[in-house]
């Protein structure tokens, strides 16, 4: 989206055009969700707080006085949303219980690949499932976490190799 | 492999991602043509490209779905004139003179969005929701359960169930392998086992009918997990509904008797209509395997008219009756 249809689509969600949000969810409901699989790394999970994150970020639309800066906004409310979550999870886990939430649902996925991501660390895995969601855009992601060009190709590329590391042992479990 | 290989691994990473600068292309690709254990390497990771790529545009063709999901919560949000409520907020904030004045307005409007947010309710009335549930005439939903110490058994259930009858499909790897059809009137059960080709049909004593009626319907868990001890975790979407929902950590909630270590299990129920969206518990057993069942009711359909067919067993001409 341009810059203008952009500040135009916001101008007219803060005046509760209800048809602006729709354009506004299609336009950056996969950013949001690529931040918060790679955050999360479960679906399911990301599916919720990309919600959660959108609901909000719409209710308080009205605060948002430069409309060029809601990516970086609306995925910033994705960032603390999610944080929130696995903060809630690591007291779940210190306290001996384990979050139940998603476990059936992991269980019953057989999905190799998934599951290595999953094992990547977030700082990697996060540039990495946003890079193959913005079609292999390495400066993009760069911008999108406030990070230097080639800070973002060195995480995509350990992530890469981590991940091979993953498969591979993986592999050799089997 | 040569000293060069370590040095290129980084390279090789990179060109396969399509992040390698041109200038540095040539040499990896001279190093990949004489390199056979490199070579190897940089297919593995194009491979594992070409798996992240389709992993990604498999997600990506159930992202309008998500998409039209979250409009629809929206639009319900909507309705409830949350939306109009924002710019007269703006309005309030422009004069500085009123800005104190505003700061009241402002949280009465959060408070005012906040509870119109879901609909005509405010908050889940958690002592109705039972009565709720017996003025549903019908419910499909799915129970998913896993135990630690079985690894591999994983499965999940659609239970379809009304005051006079119950089905069960239980699936593995999403194929169905068993069927139960439960006539609560005629008092018969008819199992079939799919992947046997087989099925039994049984008469039942009014136990175990009742027995049966219990662990179908969700109302007995519910019932249980709402005589436990609970504490509110407030307001959350979940499958895209706004729900209000309850935690408990009472070992209560577990009747098999079994020493339990630590239990987990939450409740959340639409704040519209007032029905479970989704029940997920786990328990650890105390032991040395400390196994752990964890079980997730999900999938709702409440208050809805089921065909009676749906209760007919549906057996294969070529299934054999067995004794």
């Amino acid at each position: 989206m341009d810059d203008r249809l952009d500040e135009n689509v916001i101008r007219a969600c803060q005046k509760g055009d209800k048809a602006a949000y729709a354009v506004l969810v299609k336009t950056y409901y996969k950013d949001v969700f690529a931040q918060c699989l790679g955050m999360l790394g479960n679906i399911h999970d990301a599916e919720d707080a990309t919600q959660e994150a959108m609901l909000k970020g719409l209710l308080r639309i009205g605060e948002l006085h430069k409309p060029d800066l809601f990516e970086s906004w609306i995925l910033q409310i994705a960032r603390n949303l999610c944080i929130d979550f696995l903060r809630r999870q690591k007291r779940m886990r210190t306290s001996g219980v384990k979050e139940s939430s998603r476990s059936g649902l992991q269980a019953s996925d057989d999905d190799t690949l998934q599951r290595a991501i999953s094992r990547l660390p977030q700082e990697l895995r996060v540039p990495l499932t946003m890079f193959y969601f913005d079609g292999k855009n390495a400066k993009k992601i760069a911008e999108k976490l406030n990070i230097s060009h080639s800070g973002a190709c060195k995480r995509i590329r350990q992530a890469r190799q981590q991940l091979h590391e993953l498969l591979t042992e993986r592999t050799y479990d089997e | 492999m040569n000293s060069d290989c370590e040095r290129m691994k980084d390279q090789i990473a990179d060109l396969v991602t399509g992040i390698l600068s041109e200038a540095q292309v040539q040499e990896v690709e001279l190093h990949l043509s004489e390199c056979n254990v490199c070579r190897d390497y940089a297919q593995a990771l194009k491979n594992e490209d070409a798996l992240l790529t389709e992993f990604v545009a498999d997600m990506d063709t159930d992202m309008t779905s998500r998409q039209e999901r979250l409009l629809q919560t929206i639009d319900r949000s909507c309705q409830s004139k949350q939306i109009e409520t924002l710019p007269i907020r703006r309005i309030i904030m422009k004069s500085p003179i009123t800005k104190l004045v505003a700061a009241a307005v402002i949280i009465a409007s959060v408070l005012i969005v906040a509870s119109q947010f879901g609909g005509s309710g405010t908050s889940v009335a958690w002592g109705e929701v039972i009565g709720r549930l017996d003025a549903s005439q019908g419910v499909i939903y799915r129970r998913t359960m896993t135990r630690s110490n079985r690894p591999g058994e994983d499965g999940y259930w659609t239970i379809y169930s009304c005051p006079t009858h119950s089905r069960t499909d239980q699936y593995k790897a999403d194929q169905i392998t068993d069927s139960l059809y439960c006539d609560y009137d005629a008092k018969t059960l008819v199992s079939i086992q799919h992947g046997r080709k087989s099925y039994f049909d049984h008469q039942l004593g009014e136990k175990a009918v009742r027995e049966h009626q219990t662990e179908v319907a969700p109302k007995a868990w519910l019932q249980k997990f709402l005589s436990c001890e609970y504490r509110k975790l407030g307001q959350k979407i979940i499958d895209g509904v706004l729900c209000e929902g309850i935690e408990t950590t009472d070992p209560a909630l577990d009747e098999s008797g079994s020493p339990v270590e630590s239990a987990l299990a939450r409740l959340w129920v639409s704040v519209e209509t007032g029905y479970p969206v989704r029940c997920e518990g786990s328990v650890v057993f105390e032991g040395d395997d400390g196994v752990r069942i964890t079980a997730v009711l999900d999938k709702f359909q409440w208050d809805i008219e089921l065909d009676p067919s749906e209760f007919e067993p549906k057996i294969p001409p070529d299934y054999k009756l067995m004794d």
